[in-house]
């Protein structure tokens, strides 16, 4: 498996050509690999979580994933570095603070959108992970609640304060929320794709319905956040959908309107799929390809909505971070 | 003396073990219309009786799709064709707006021909079933299990399968009268 590590290595060193060419747009696709990297492993403990809740026998495939994609984890939190440098670079609030005039009250956004503020709370929000991810095969009940109310939180400030703001005077309240339903139907993909692999038969049509739940909140949540700006159709509020419906990025739209809602739903509706782990293990392929494009559409466009560099420097990054950050076998030996 | 019509000869069982083992070698025996009767669902009984699976999930998919389609096209009639607005310079046939209410349409409609499909492929609404007249059968809503061979099928014959299910052990066995 050394070898899978080394090729992720290399790709991501190819990447830096994209350094060269497009620093932005190498910046925020960096920044997008590494959200979907780390969606996968928070994604995968939240189902391992809320297994550990509810019981049964469902969640076995993810007891057993998550301490292992945690394994990885310290390298995946230092890979922010390159992000953190480019801070000013990516991040408009950094360099430029003339938005702050067109505020009511700009005390509270200045503050908390300031470069000292900003670093300290992303090392509070990388212990956080740290702490989630170190869980136990078998965490205690207690642990497993507090770590779902955590990462509630901590999920939602991440998200908003590394992705929504890259918009700096956009936000949207269900911005968190679409971020952390995402993440959970990516983990909820993986620990079904490695169940389908390892040895041991699971309860498949429960995984699939987990699948199903997952992909129906993220489609309800992400859905819901853009019919009403679209209604309210205000400037300030459609200026994170501008970049993404009036330029290429339109098709990556409509792409992850069929591989994340359309072609998932109607395939997880029928017990022929959900019954046999040969055909739910392309559901779930299909929904971890998805989960990257998400990434991408949710973090590219609002920093380099135009660049063409994109369609070959994001395959190059998420494939070299996913070989890199996850683990080679996604099952342990039998 | 002729005997009245027989709907069936029905055999009691104490446990879900036994029963799901009846069930079993009914089918084995050749009973294709065998009809089995727990208080709780038990775990391959369907399956053992021959029950195959149903046609209520696509009465459901045709339901959602009728109900989905109607909801769209309420809305699109009345904003489009009957009684166009101009709302904040939206355009008439703001897909976005309708797609809350075609989906709940799509629900209820699945919902509904779930139900209708389910009524009618179980054969109800009905007030008597000969199974009622049976001794003990109330007893299948608490702690008996029921297995029913049918009378209308090809294979039955009266003294076989009287002897089928007395070699089956039962707590008893009796003659349900159409």
């Amino acid at each position: 498996m050394k070898r899978w590590t080394l090729l992720g290595a290399v790709l991501l060193l190819l990447s830096i050509a994209g350094w060269r060419l497009a620093p932005r747009l190498f910046l925020a696709g960096w920044l997008s690999a590494w959200w979907w990297c780390l969606g996968l492993v928070l994604g995968c403990w939240v189902n391992a979580w809320m297994y550990r809740l509810t019981g049964g026998a469902w969640g076995e495939a993810f007891a057993q994933l998550a301490p292992r994609l945690a394994s990885r984890l310290p390298w995946l939190l230092l890979a922010l570095v390159p992000v953190l440098l480019g801070v000013p670079l990516l991040y408009p609030w950094a360099t430029d603070r003339s938005w702050l005039h067109e505020v009511a009250h700009p005390g509270f956004p200045g503050l908390w959108l300031s470069q000292p503020f900003f670093f300290g709370r992303l090392v509070v929000y990388a212990l956080a992970c740290w702490w989630l991810a170190r869980g136990l095969r078998d965490p205690r009940k207690g642990r497993a609640a507090a770590s779902l109310l955590a990462y509630a939180v901590v999920g939602t400030l991440g998200a908003v304060d590394l992705l929504m703001s890259l918009l700096p005077r956009w936000y949207s309240t269900a911005f968190g929320l679409v971020s952390l339903s995402q993440q959970a139907l990516a983990g909820a993909a993986l620990g079904t794709l490695a169940a389908s692999v390892g040895p041991r038969p699971a309860p498949w049509r429960d995984l699939g319905n987990l699948l199903l739940m997952w992909t129906m909140s993220w489609a309800y949540l992400a859905f819901m956040q853009f019919l009403i700006i679209w209604a309210e159709n205000l400037p300030r509020e459609i200026a994170w959908y501008v970049p993404r419906m009036q330029t290429g990025w339109r098709w990556a739209g409509l792409a992850l309107v069929l591989l994340q809602l359309a072609i998932p739903f109607s395939a997880l509706l029928l017990r022929a799929v959900k019954d046999h782990p040969a055909r739910l293990r392309w559901v779930a392929v299909l929904l971890l390809v998805a989960s990257a494009l998400n990434a991408a559409w949710t973090i590219v466009p609002s920093v380099a909505p135009e660049n063409l560099h994109a369609l070959w420097l994001l395959p190059l990054l998420f494939a070299g971070a996913a070989l890199l950050f996850l683990p080679g076998r996604l099952h342990a030996e039998a | 003396m002729s005997r009245p019509a027989l709907w069936g000869l029905m055999a009691e069982f104490a446990t879900a073990d036994a029963l799901l083992a009846a069930a079993r070698a009914a089918h084995a025996a050749g009973y294709r219309r065998a009809e089995a009767y727990s208080p709780f669902a038990v775990e391959g009984l369907a399956e053992a009786v021959g029950f195959t699976g149903s046609r209520v999930p696509l009465f459901t998919l045709l339901g959602a799709l009728a109900g989905g389609i109607g909801g769209y096209f309420l809305q699109w009639y009345a904003a489009v064709v009957d009684f166009p607005v101009n709302v904040g310079g939206r355009p008439l046939n703001s897909w976005p707006m309708f797609v809350p209410i075609t989906f709940e349409m799509g629900v209820l409609g699945g919902a509904f021909a779930a139900v209708i499909a389910m009524l009618v492929g179980s054969g109800l609404p009905r007030l008597r079933h000969p199974l009622f007249a049976a001794p003990d059968f109330d007893l299948a809503m608490r702690n008996r299990f029921f297995l029913c061979l049918r009378a209308d099928e090809p294979v039955f014959d009266r003294e076989k399968a009287e002897d089928f299910l007395r070699g089956l052990q039962p707590l008893l066995c009796v003659e349900v009268a159409a």
